[in-house]
């Protein structure tokens, strides 16, 4: 007969919390990068220069149909031939998920630019908006409301997808719980005490920014 | 990279594919049911599929995995291999998705094909078997697809618990012949044209079957 022992587990609430912090951190910076680049590459995937089309096209296609694993194995193990230049598990796990990311915001952020009604902006140069003024007060605005759903599951993706980094011993959340499982010998408790950890992390995630959108931003006749 | 190396990597492909296609099969029929319970007017089945649909949607595919492995020896007594552990997390994992898929594809057939059924005298039951199922089933491949193609990826992770499929195979490659770049670089197009091939199946039948709908 297998006892629980959550109590024993929890004892490591610090670790735990360290990990937390850590995958915080990434999936922050990770986003903010990700939305960058990825804005990049949406502009590039829209331009009429058919060399940046095709850098965006086979950047996105190909990152999108390739496990994040597989990426962080790539960005983590291979020395750009500089033998004495290797990126620590932290770094190497941060740069994997930004490009990850990269590819999946880029396509939303496309897809936000696309449904831009070509006669909103047409009535917005004939209201004599500058193109500065067009970009800040008609293009991001209805941008951001359209996109902002499809960023935000992308961000909780974000924060369950860094557990992977995990493998390279990134100290974040999942690493940080195996070594307390390890220690312990109590993986059972440990892993069921991430799950929740996760979900109320997801589940929070989602919940702000909804209510981020519900407050702020202002509906428009574009959903 | 010799020829030997990428056919090894190939057969893990297989491997990959195999593993995955058998969970999503078992998810479908998991996920159906779900879905049922999803759309029934029993409330409370309503939430407990809710929970059920959110815990594997909302959470680390790695962790459930680790859970499944470590909890079926404490929880049911049972050691098994790491392919059943990984069938059964793509199983249970896949039907979540699987589980929201048929219910919106049930929804998205037009309310007048259920008045239709009524007003032909058939009963609740029987219109959805015979008249609205039929329809949601189409509207529902392309997005299994895409859960297919989610679920290769994710399958990757089972190289970490010792199930040997090609990342498993990769990573025992890198290892042996110190050479990640090439290793890594063609399991990573492998991965890819496995995965974009299957999301152009998607969206093709999308199209097909759009024309096809009619409505």
């Amino acid at each position: 007969m297998y006892i629980f022992q959550f109590g024993e587990v929890l004892k490591y609430n610090s670790m735990l919390l360290r990990g937390l912090l850590c995958t915080l951190g990434l999936s922050i910076l990770a986003m903010f990068f990700s939305l960058i680049l990825g804005t990049i590459i949406a502009i590039c995937r829209i331009s009429k220069n058919k060399i940046l089309l095709a850098f965006a096209v086979t950047y996105v296609e190909f990152l999108r149909n390739v496990p994040l694993l597989i990426v962080i194995y790539i960005v983590y193990y291979t020395n750009i031939g500089l033998s004495s230049f290797v990126f620590t598990p932290v770094v190497a796990g941060l740069i994997a998920l930004t490009l990850h990311s990269t590819a999946y915001n880029a396509e939303i952020i496309r897809g936000g630019l696309k449904a831009i009604a070509k006669e909103q902006i047409e009535s917005a140069y004939s209201l004599g908006l500058s193109k500065f003024q067009m970009f800040r007060f008609v293009i991001i605005p209805y941008t951001i409301r359209i996109v902002w759903t499809a960023l935000g599951n992308q961000a909780v993706d974000i924060v369950l997808g860094s557990s992977v980094i995990s493998v390279i011993a990134c100290p974040e959340l999942t690493y940080m719980g195996m070594n307390v499982a390890a220690t312990k010998d109590r993986y059972f408790e440990v892993f069921v005490i991430l799950l929740l950890i996760y979900l109320l992390l997801s589940l929070s995630i989602s919940s702000i920014l909804r209510v981020i959108k519900r407050v702020f931003l202002k509906p428009s006749e574009l959903e | 990279m010799t020829l030997m190396r990428v056919l090894l990597l190939l057969r893990g492909a297989v491997v990959s594919l195999q593993v995955c296609a058998l969970g999503i099969t078992l998810g479908c029929v998991l996920g159906f049911f779900i879905s049922l319970l999803r759309i029934s007017k029993i409330r409370i089945l309503n939430i407990l599929s809710l929970i059920y649909i959110e815990l594997f949607r909302d959470s680390p595919l790695l962790i459930q995995l680790f859970l499944i492995y470590y909890g079926l020896p404490i929880l049911f007594g049972v050691q098994t291999s790491a392919l059943v552990v990984v069938t059964i997390t793509i199983t249970l994992n896949s039907s979540a998705y699987i589980a929201e898929i048929f219910k919106s594809a049930i929804g998205g057939v037009m309310t007048g094909q259920w008045d239709a059924s009524y007003s032909l005298g058939l009963s609740h039951m029987q219109s959805l078997r015979y008249v609205i199922l039929p329809q949601a089933f189409r509207i529902a491949v392309p997005p299994l697809i895409n859960v297919f193609v989610g679920k290769i990826k994710g399958s990757s992770l089972a190289s970490i618990i010792g199930f040997v499929e090609i990342t498993r195979l990769a990573a025992m490659l890198r290892s042996v012949t110190l050479t990640s770049f090439d290793v890594m670089g063609v399991t990573a197009i492998i991965y890819f044209v496995m995965c974009y091939g299957l999301s152009k199946l998607g969206s093709y039948l999308e199209k097909r079957l759009e024309i096809g709908r009619g409505n």
